[in-house]
């Protein structure tokens, strides 16, 4: 089955905290790059950017902490 | 509390020699089942040799089963061969994905509450029955955004996924409690919201508060300090008003106490289950009457 393109740019965001930045730097090229629908893309420019940055740093950490 | 209720810890190699020397103190132990995969044939028998003591789970970490994409099936079949190996009581996973499209997160994320999302976790949870033997119980996340393209809440999205595949759910208090502080709602309301008839076991743990970017303070889950009071408070409410038996389980993953103090938080949280289920016989009683 293939999977969602919204739940693979999320992937792509939390698994780096430089694809948050590129993301917040222009959301709606880099979302129509990752293959999101028209209303997907309206769904992404609602996203809280700190929440955003604040979560892919939270990742980061934990794998961070995992790999010690 | 129930004769049926459990309540243990989440099985650390760093407890082992107390956990072992407290077991008449601990109903169940939760094994991480990522960490035994490649384990020797002796401390797999030493495991098996641990769920003829004890009431044992595996707790899996990195299926990704909540999905649109498919589960891998090398994962689930190595899950599998760690199931028949160990034969604990039930296994359990988390409601969330882990990678997709080649990107791997490296921890929980929940995918988007949506349709989509749905359908492919209610195919993966098939496929993870048929492939394991049994369903998995299934735990609630902490999550710090909640997923754009979503159409449901998340204990809206939680009772169709867990009612949907016919699960039991392992809820997660201070996920619930943490999700609940950061999106500033009542913990108590989304207990209420949860698919509270198919809870089996539940998780107790602890945080920290740390800011953001933004100055705002959330509540980071992080397993290295003690379940703060308004998640016992949540498992005395959970216990009136989920009648089945259930199974809690500590989980700590560092900064560990003395053995005494997670002693004395498996009595904490048997009282608290003890005061929930004395004000649900009150209940039925005045109802009888």
């Amino acid at each position: 089955m293939n999977t969602n393109a919204m739940e693979i740019m999320l992937a792509r965001l939390f698994a780096s905290p430089n694809e948050v930045e590129q993301f917040l730097q222009d959301r709606e090229t880099y979302a129509r790059n990752c293959g999101l629908t028209a209303a997907q893309v309206r769904e992404i420019l609602e996203i809280d950017a700190a929440s955003l940055r604040f979560a892919a740093r939270s990742f980061e950490r934990k794998r961070g902490s995992r790999d010690e | 509390m129930s004769v049926a209720d459990r309540v243990g810890l989440a099985w650390r190699d760093e407890l082992a020699a107390q956990i072992v020397l407290h077991l008449d103190s601990i109903d169940h132990l939760e094994i991480i089942a990522e960490r035994e995969l490649s384990a020797s044939r002796r401390r797999l028998d030493a495991l098996r040799d641990l769920a003829c003591q004890v009431s044992i789970s595996l707790h899996g970490v990195s299926l990704g089963l909540v999905s649109s994409g498919s589960v891998s099936e090398a994962r689930l079949e190595r899950i599998a061969r760690l199931v028949e190996r160990v034969k604990p009581d039930h296994w359990s996973e988390h409601l969330s994905f882990v990678r997709a499209g080649g990107f791997e997160i490296g921890h929980l994320a929940a995918a988007p509450y949506a349709p989509q999302t749905l359908a492919g976790a209610l195919r993966n949870l098939e496929r993870a029955r048929e492939v394991v033997g049994a369903m998995p119980q299934l735990e609630n996340i902490a999550t710090l955004l909640t997923p754009p393209g979503s159409c449901w809440t998340e204990s809206e999205f939680i009772s169709r996924v867990v009612r949907g595949a016919g699960a039991a759910m392992l809820l997660d208090l201070h996920n619930l409690y943490a999700n609940a502080c950061n999106f500033g709602q009542d913990p108590f309301a989304i207990l209420d919201s949860m698919p509270l008839e198919r809870v089996a076991s539940v998780h107790l743990s602890g945080g920290h508060w740390e800011n953001g970017p933004d100055d705002r303070s959330r509540l980071i889950d992080d397993h290295i300090h003690d379940p703060p009071p308004p998640v016992y408070k949540l498992l005395e409410v959970l216990a009136f008003k989920a009648p089945q038996p259930l199974t809690v389980i500590i989980e700590r993953d560092g900064r560990y106490p003395d053995f005494a103090a997670l002693l004395e938080q498996i009595a904490r949280a048997r009282a608290a289950l003890a005061i929930g289920r004395a004000r649900q016989c009150e209940i039925t009683a005045r109802q009888v009457a």
